[in-house]
Order: C-alpha cells, then structure tokens, then sequence
C-alpha cells in the first residue's frame, strides 16, 4: 500500500439509505476535496474537527451533483492519523457511484480493504489488535458481536496478549539463564531444578490454548450460530418457523433466499445472532429435484452449529429419524403436537412442544442457549474477563505459537538438549510477536537479571 | 619522529588483534602504550573462554587472530562448558596463567614485522586541515605522529578512577597510572562520551587458604583447544577450589555499606549487572543465604588466587572481614585489594558496522572503549578493526561479519546499534542463529573468509582444508551407510530407523544420547563405521553434530528468514530521517544518531516502534 497517494471510499454500506458517507484521506486531501466543493473556500479553510455545509460538484463544468455536509480533520488529529474529509450525502447508489467518480478525477484512489485501518496502524494512532477490532466492530451483527469488538477496541485482548507476552517472557528468561552460565556456576534460586522451567512451559501452553479456545466462541458471537431445523415432511417445522419468526422481533435481516429450497433468517437470543434455517423434509425422494433438497439438507445439517430434530408425536420415530439421528446424536430433538389428544408423552431425552399453540418455547429457548454456552467454551468464556478473539489472523498465530510450544514439549519429552528447546520457545515468541509486538533480546536479558542472581 | 601508516593507541587485547592484524596485513604500524611491560594483561579473572566468550575466541582464530593461540600456550585449566545442555551452547573455558599470557602476547607483537612499539601517551588526535580524516595523534611528551589510519583502544584507561570504599584516586588497574587528556580532548572534538564502571576481586595469598575444606574442581582429561591449529603445549593441568559465602559474610557485607562508593552515590558509571559486585548481589537479593565463589590460581609460579564472585570496591578492612568469614579463609592475607574502576567510553552508535568512527574517517576503534567488556569481546573487535583499517588503506570495502555468520557480526552489530549504556557481554542467547555460531565449526563460517582477506598463514591454510575435506569425508559415509538388521542386533536404539541412513537417525535423540556417553565421538561413529577410526576426534564431532542438529539447523534458518529479508533491505546512509512524516519523533531522533545501514539493524535500535519500521519499509524500498 502507497501512502504517499489520497484515498477515498464509501464508508456506509451500499445501497438506497438515508445517507452515505464517503471518506477522503492522505495527502492534499483538504485542497483536492475543496475543489469539488462548493463552497471551496470554506472547506479549504475549515479548521480540524470543523463541518462544513454545501454542494458537491464536478469541478469541470460545475455541475452540482448532492447537498452535503462536509467533516474535516487535520493531520495528525484524525482516524488515520492524515488530513481527511468525510462527506456525508444522501443515500442513493447515483449519487455515491458519481461522487467517488469526480473525486477519482481528482487523484483520490479507491481504498483498498481496511486501508483506512491500516493508516491509522502505521501512523501510531492504534495498535494491530486494536486496528483489527475496528473492522470487526463494524462488521458486528449482533449485541454480543458488538460488545466484544468494543471490548477489544478499550484493548481487553491486548491485555490478554501483554499477560501473555509476559509469561513468554519469564520462560525464555529461564531457559536464556540456564544456557548462558555453565551448568555447574549457575547459583539462580530454582535454577538447579529443572520443574520450573517446565511449569513456565506448561503455564504458557495454557495461557495460549485458552486465547486460541476463544476464538470458536468469538467466530460464534462475530458471525452467528447456525440453526438447521431439520425432520421428515409434516412434522411441523416450518409452524415452529413461523413461531420463531412472530416471537422474536429482533429480525436482523431475511436473506434473499427464494430461489434456494430452504427458509433463512437471522434472529437474536440472547445476544446471540442465530442463522435459522427451514430445510426440506427428509423423505425417501420421488423426484430428482426432491432428492437434490433432500441431499442439502443433510449437507447443512453437517455444516450447523446447531440442529433442531422435529417429530410428529403421533406418528412417532420411524426409520428415516432413527437413521437422522444415528448421523446427528448432537441434536436437540424436538416431540410436536403435544397438544393433540392423540399425542402420546414425549419419550426420555425428548423436548415437547406445541408448534402450532406455541407451547414449549421457553424450554426450547433454553435448550439452543445451553449448547450456545457449551460451544462457546462453557460459562468461563462468557465471562468478561475472558477477551474473545474473532479474528482469524490472530487465531492462526495462536495455533502455531500453541503448536510451536507443544513441540517444545515434546522435545523436552524426547530428552532433546535445551539448546534445541530453546529454539521451539523462541519461534513461539516470534508468532506471538507477530500479533502484540516483537520480543527483544534486551527486555529478555532484564528478566534474567532482574530475577535470578547471576554471574561469575 | 617518523611517520607510520597505522598507529594502534593501547597494548591490551584489542590492541594487540589490531596491531598484529595491521602489520601482518603489511602496514607500517606503531603500538604505542602507556607502558610496554603490562601489554597482554589481564586486568580482572584469569581465564579466557566461557559460554559465548569460547566462540567469540574460535572465530579470532579462523580468521588468523592471535588470542586462542596465546590462550592453548598458557592455559593452566582447561574444560568444556556445558556439555549437558547442547552443542550449540558448549563452549571452552582456560584457566591462564596471567604472567605468562601477557609475556607471549608481548613477544608475539616483538617478533612481528612491520610492527613497532613505542612507550607514551596519547593526549590527542590530529585532525585533518577539513577535519574530515585523521592525520596522527599527540603524545604527552609531546610529539605529534601521524599516520593515515588510527586504532584507538583505551580499554579502562581513559580517564580512570580506581575506588576501594572512601578511597579513590585516578588510574586504570591498581598501580597503573590512567590515560588523562585523551577523554577531555574527545570530548571537545564532539565525540559522544560516557562513564562505565567495573570491579575485580582482591587477589589473596594462597598460603593463607585451607584448601583442604574446599570442593575441588578439575580440568578436562581429554585434550581441548582454543586454536584450530591443535597445537599441543604440554600445559600442566591445575584445579580450581569451589565454596560458598555464608550468613556471616553478608552480615559484614550490609554492615560496611555506609562506606560503599557504588551505595554513597561516588561512582556514576553503570556497572555490568551479569557481573555484580558481592555488596550488590547481596543487597538485591537478600533472601538468598548463600553465593558461591570459585578460587582460581593466577599463574604457575605465583601464590596469588582470584576470588571469583567476590568483586567489591569496600574499604579494605570490610574485604577483609567477609574474606574471613570464608570457610577455609580464617587467616586470609590480602595481597591485592578488590576495587572499582569508572573510565570514559565512546557510545558505539558514533561508529560504522565497520568501527570507523562516523565523525573523523580513518579513526577505528575497538575494545572496552566501545562499552564492551572481557578479554574476548575486546580482542574479537580490535581484530575487526585493524582489518578494516587496513581495507580503507586500500581502498576496499570493509570486512562486516553478519549475525548469521558469526558472534563476532553479532557483537558488533550490538555496539553500534544498541549503543549501550552497560558493559556489554557476549551470551549466545544474543544471537539468532545460535545454532549454526557452534564454536567447532568456526573455521568452516570464517576461515575461507580469513584467508581471502591474507590473515591465514600457510600452515593454518593447509591444516583448515585438511579438516574441511575429512569432515566432508565424514559427511559422505553418514549418508551412504544405511542401518541394517544386523546393525539392531548391536544397538537397539537403532531399531526405529531400518532402512534409514545413518545421517537422519542421527536426529533422534536416543542415539545423541549413546553418543554421548561413549568415551568419544570417533569410538561412537567407529562402531558404525569401522574405516572412519583414522579420523580425528574433532573432525568426527563436527560432522556428527552436523547431522544431529540438522533438522533445528532447518528451522532456525527459517526463523531467521524473516529477519534476513529485512537485513538484506538496505538503508542509505544518507538516510534523511526527517523527511519522512509519521515517524515518531523517538524514532526519528534514534535513528538519526545511529544511521542504520539495513531495516534489520533499525528494527533493533531501542525505542523504534513496529509501526516505525513498517513505515520505513515502505518508504525505503520504494526508492
């Protein structure tokens, strides 16, 4: 990325709304923007954190494309750090496509993904966790998703990194002192014995893994549970659908799904974003297309976080359930119709519910809850102490800095010599260092010193 | 007086690589030192190696150096450290006898040609008329010599002021005089100056010690050699005494520090924190009950010993209360007193990776006066020094050894970068490669090199490829010997790698460990491979720990891939700092001072942030 060049891009995302705004920023940005202003002067001369009301234009001809207010911030007080305009206008694909169009002529270049961000990165403004939990909050499509890039924007997850960092740290402290002095001079307190260094080993792995193990439960709140409502024709699935959909207003957006033989929605429970999805019935297929249905829905049913197995009470488990659920034994299985007469009791392990009456929803409510908080790592990671990475990145650094002191582990298991260990925990650093920060050999040698009394 | 192409200021160990280096590369050099009979002391512990210090020496040596030499001639103890822990962290370590070190160090510079030495002083250095190059230097008896290029390596000289509890007076090791007038005349020529300090135990009688109530500690059987010319001294072999200081010690310790310079706030230099003086170890660690203290002779026909661990600048009748609490120690006669000494060094970050000085050209300088500390340290730059002064001569690039080449490139890519504020020690732990810097295989990275620049004699070139043919001999049986059943029969351990070669069932740890505990390497590889019986032992172990580390060889340069990327991004050194916004002030300030010349060097000056150098990626490699 050239940061010598300005950039400029919709900040709101496309589509008819009331308003859009469209971000400048880099070098020249106030002067190249005033010249699509009107009037000029006034955006030229705004000082930082100043609006200023007016007309967009197209600098040749003159031509007025949108009524606008014009925010202006001065380098280095500004998101990223640079000079920036942000334009807001109204909310029209015409007006936006024209707008980036005429600033383009300009010399204003379309932004790349996260470029914004990433400004501000190198410009000092915030640091890479925290750059990344702005595009994560922005990306936020539940409360729970929202609350945890927010906490990690106030920078709870760069703490956990520091925490982190520190522990790493201490062990390689440890380990530096033991291969710096001679076996046989070494006189650090605990040195001697070789369990100390391995209890700082295991405490580091731990310390990963449980950062890593917050990230399924992260990914969940960021991007939402999958649902599948599965069961054969009839059993009343899409009545408990259609339940769903009444009771919870929180409806986030019905995906354009028509074409597809399956019902989507988003909904919320509990901060908790769930994907719902109405499949077709499990039937042995008469027809091809039928049997295409049928092959999807065992697909997603594979794919879901979450399964919701219905039956007819009256009718009772048959071979294509007893084999559904052979294939399936996470799911919650749902007993329907128990308000018929006819209904027998629902057997052990059963949920009854009344889809149509809407009896039984609490029940089922808790249930979808309870796995949500067993996928998410148990009661510990919805605490909030516990800082959920959602960001894959991350998440990939994590596993190799945990697969790096893993085989740490192993060549310690092995009877390698330390120097060979040494190098496992040194390329854990390195990744960690990749997220938080790098890890100076200096700030190493202030541990050793600081904690262990060496020297001959 | 007559003119020279190189004058060397100062005989001690950087003093002497740079000489020697200067004058063997052909120049017309002078020495000139304070005083011709203590060139080669060693102002502190009587020994040479150690972790990290063992390979620094090494690699003097593949170059053509002189210091593993002079330490296999007088070694009067020798041990390989470590050897628990792993290759890449085993390292050798000589006790020395210190008369005899500094006597065929001396004789060495005598007997060299084109290399003369002269007894005075140096106050001052001669500029040229645009001040940009140096032309002599002036000596107190007020001479002026010039010369076209300067090595200036002052050690612990440069206005020195030796400390022993409320005592102080100026000098650079106890009864010699310090160098005055060079450090206020640096100073007033804009070099960016500092104070260091540093401490050595008292030296006491031997005949006072029991020795008897004392762990001994002996040297190795088997033969161990600085020099990779191997050349066998018939060296006696004399023990070193182990014991422990006790309550009482620390008891009079604590009761004598009103009286500490290092507490009362005398001294102002920053000492060594992995070398800290006993008062200092027991004031920041006092829950510890006990610290341990080696005795180590000072030389065959001497009956002085070294108290190693015991540095101290207390009164002198405090040293001789806790010297007596020792066990064994009741009658104990001070010879030598233990003391402090604070001295000027020149902040490193005024120098190229080169040890030219950034303000005044043809200016090297080496050794202590760089913020370094030890013997090995000092001697690894003198020799860096006088083989670039001697390429400026001629007009050729200079010599820079990388950190993935040597401790040597590792050392002094620290100085002039970190520039620091403390005596800097070697650790292997300073360098990222430490795996491929074992110090058996010194002469692989750096002979070749050393013969290229003319420092190899004709003896060690023959010798060195000698070695390099056998160990790749070596190289060649391990990889074509397969294990086979019969092979099983004898060694069990070798039971998971039939069908393998034997050079990749080496990496398993259960055969390093039966090679370990044969008697040697060649008895282990001999048993496998009867033929390779007619190797010597080191060849063996070089090309067996070859195989063995492999596979952390291949991950360690991986590691260290990323870091090659950015060192290989170089940065020019008219570098305008400056101009480039958004860097952070410290940065740009940091940066300017040190002139980094690659994105790896900056990335590790202190108080350069990550987002700083992202930044200067961008705009360095767009140019």
């Amino acid at each position: 990325m050239d940061r010598g060049r300005p950039i400029a891009a919709l900040a709101t995302s496309p589509g008819r709304s009331a308003l859009a705004v469209i971000r400048c920023s880099g070098p020249r940005t106030i002067e190249l923007c005033a010249r699509c202003f009107s009037p000029g002067e006034a955006l030229a001369s705004a000082p930082g954190y100043g609006m200023v009301h007016g007309w967009l234009k197209d600098p040749r001809g003159g031509e007025r494309i949108d009524e606008v207010l014009a925010a202006v911030f001065r380098a280095p007080r500004s998101f990223t750090g640079e000079d920036s305009v942000e334009f807001f206008c109204h909310g029209s694909g015409a007006v936006v496509a024209r707008a980036l169009a005429v600033l383009e002529e300009q010399g204003f270049s379309p932004a790349l993904p996260g470029e914004f961000s990433f400004r501000a990165f190198i410009n000092g403004k915030t640091d890479l966790v925290k750059a990344e939990a702005i595009n994560e909050l922005a990306n936020a499509n539940c409360e729970a998703a929202r609350q945890d890039a927010l906490d990690r924007l106030g920078g709870t997850l760069s703490k956990a990194y520091k925490e982190l960092r520190d522990e790493l740290l201490d062990l390689l402290a440890e380990l530096e002192a033991r291969l710096d002095y001679p076996a046989d001079e070494v006189e650090g307190e605990g040195l001697e014995v070789e369990s100390g260094l391995m209890a700082h080993l295991r405490n580091c792995r731990e310390r990963v893994r449980h950062l890593a193990e917050g990230y399924i439960a992260g990914k969940l709140r960021q991007e939402g549970a999958l649902v599948v409502v599965a069961g054969r024709p009839n059993a009343g699935k899409s009545s408990l659908f259609n339940l769903i959909l009444r009771e919870e207003r929180a409806i986030v957006s019905p995906e354009p799904g028509t074409t597809r033989d399956w019902l989507e929605v988003w909904v919320e429970l509990s901060g908790y974003a769930l994907r719902l999805v109405d499949t077709a019935g499990l039937r042995q297929a008469s027809g091809e297309i039928e049997a295409e249905g049928v092959k999807r829905s065992l697909e997603l049913s594979a794919r879901a976080d979450i399964v919701l197995y219905m039956v007819d009470g009256r009718k009772g488990l048959v071979v294509e359930d007893e084999d559904y659920l052979a294939r399936y034994p996470e799911t919650i299985r749902l007993w329907n119709k128990t308000d018929l007469d006819e209904c027998p009791e629902p057997p052990p392990g059963w949920l009854g519910l009344s889809a149509k009456k809407g009896i039984g929803l609490p029940v089922l409510e808790a249930a979808v809850l309870a796995k949500l908080t067993a996928l998410s790592g148990g009661g510990a990671a919805c605490e909030k102490e516990t800082p959920r990475l959602a960001n894959s990145r991350q998440k990939h650094l994590l596993d190799q800095c945990l697969a790096a002191l893993e085989a740490a582990q192993a060549s310690a298991d092995r009877g390698l010599p330390l120097d060979a260990l040494a190098l496992d925990i040194r390329e854990a650093a390195d990744y960690l260092g990749q997220i938080s920060g790098e890890i100076g050999s200096e700030e190493v040698f202030d541990r050793i010193f600081g904690a262990f009394c060496l020297g001959k | 007086m007559g003119d020279y192409e190189a004058i060397v200021i100062g005989g001690g160990h950087a003093g002497i690589e740079a000489a020697l280096a200067l004058a063997r590369l052909g120049s017309n050099c002078l020495l000139i030192t304070q005083n011709p009979d203590t060139i080669g002391k060693m102002s502190c512990n009587p020994a040479i190696g150690g972790l990290a210090k063992g390979n620094l020496v090494r690699e003097i040596d593949a170059l053509g150096g002189q210091m593993g030499i002079l330490a296999d001639a007088s070694a009067l103890q020798l041990r390989m450290l470590n050897q628990s822990r792993g290759a890449a962290v085993q390292a050798p370590r000589a006790q020395s006898d210190k008369t005899l070190y500094a006597q065929l160090a001396r004789k060495s510079l005598e007997e060299q040609a084109n290399l003369s030495i002269l007894m005075d002083t140096v106050v001052d250095l001669i500029p040229s008329r645009d001040g940009r190059r140096i032309e002599g230097v002036f000596t107190e008896r007020g001479a002026a010599i010039g010369a076209k290029v300067v090595v200036l390596t002052t050690g612990t000289f440069m206005e020195a002021k030796l400390f022993i509890g409320q005592w102080s007076g100026t000098g650079g090791r106890l009864g010699e005089p310090a160098a005055i007038g060079l450090g206020s005349a640096l100073r007033s020529r804009g070099f960016p100056l500092g104070r260091m300090k540093t401490g050595t135990p008292a030296r006491i009688a031997a005949s006072s010690i029991d020795f008897s109530r004392l762990d001994i500690q002996r040297g190795e059987k088997k033969p161990i050699f600085f020099s990779f010319l191997e050349k066998d001294y018939r060296r006696p072999s004399l023990p070193c005494h182990v014991l422990w200081t006790n309550e009482t010690t620390h008891e009079v310790i604590r009761g004598g520090l009103d009286r500490s310079p290092l507490f009362s706030g005398q001294i102002v230099g920053k000492g060594p924190r992995y070398c800290p003086s006993i008062e200092d170890k027991v004031v920041r660690f006092p829950d510890r009950s006990r610290h341990q203290v080696f005795v180590e002779p000072e030389g065959e026909y001497t009956n002085e010993v070294y108290l190693n661990g015991l540095s101290s600048s207390l009164p002198e009748d405090v040293q001789l209360a806790f010297y007596r609490s020792l066990p064994g120690f009741e009658k104990a006669r001070i010879v030598r007193p233990a003391y402090a000494v604070e001295y000027d060094y020149l902040e490193a970050s005024a120098l190229y990776a080169s040890l030219e000085s950034k303000l005044l050209g043809g200016l090297y300088v080496a050794g202590q006066t760089n913020g370094s500390s030890g013997y090995e340290e000092a001697a690894a730059q003198g020799l860096m020094a006088g083989i670039n002064a001697r390429r400026n001569l001629d007009g050729l690039e200079p010599v820079i050894l990388g950190r993935d080449e040597a401790y040597i490139g590792v050392l002094i890519d620290d100085l002039v970068t970190l520039s620091p504020k403390e005596p800097y020690r070697m650790f292997t732990s300073r360098a990222e490669r430490r795996l491929a810097l074992r110090q058996d295989s010194a002469d692989l990275r750096l002979t070749p090199l050393g013969i290229s620049i003319g420092l190899v004699s004709e003896e060690r070139r023959e010798k060195f490829e000698e070695r390099r043919n056998g160990i790749d001999e070596i190289r060649q049986l391990l990889s074509s010997r397969r294990i086979g059943n019969v092979d099983i029969q004898t060694m069990e351990a070798l039971r998971p790698h039939l069908g393998e070669s034997l050079e990749l069932a080496l990496r398993d740890p259960a055969l390093g460990a039966i090679m370990d505990n044969s008697p040697s390497v060649r008895d282990f590889l001999s048993s496998l491979i009867p033929g390779a019986k007619e190797y010597p032992e080191t060849w063996a172990q070089t090309a067996l720990l070859e195989a063995r580390y492999k596979g952390y060889l291949e991950k360690e340069s991986r590691l260290a891939f990323r870091l090659d990327r950015s060192e290989r991004l170089r940065i020019p050194p008219e570098f305008d700092y400056r101009a480039v916004p958004g860097l952070s002030k410290e940065a740009m300030e940091k940066l300017g001072a040190v002139k980094p010349l690659t994105l790896g060097q900056a990335s590790r000056v202190t108080g350069v942030r990550k987002s700083d150098l992202a930044l200067l990626y961008i705009v360095v490699s767009r140019q």
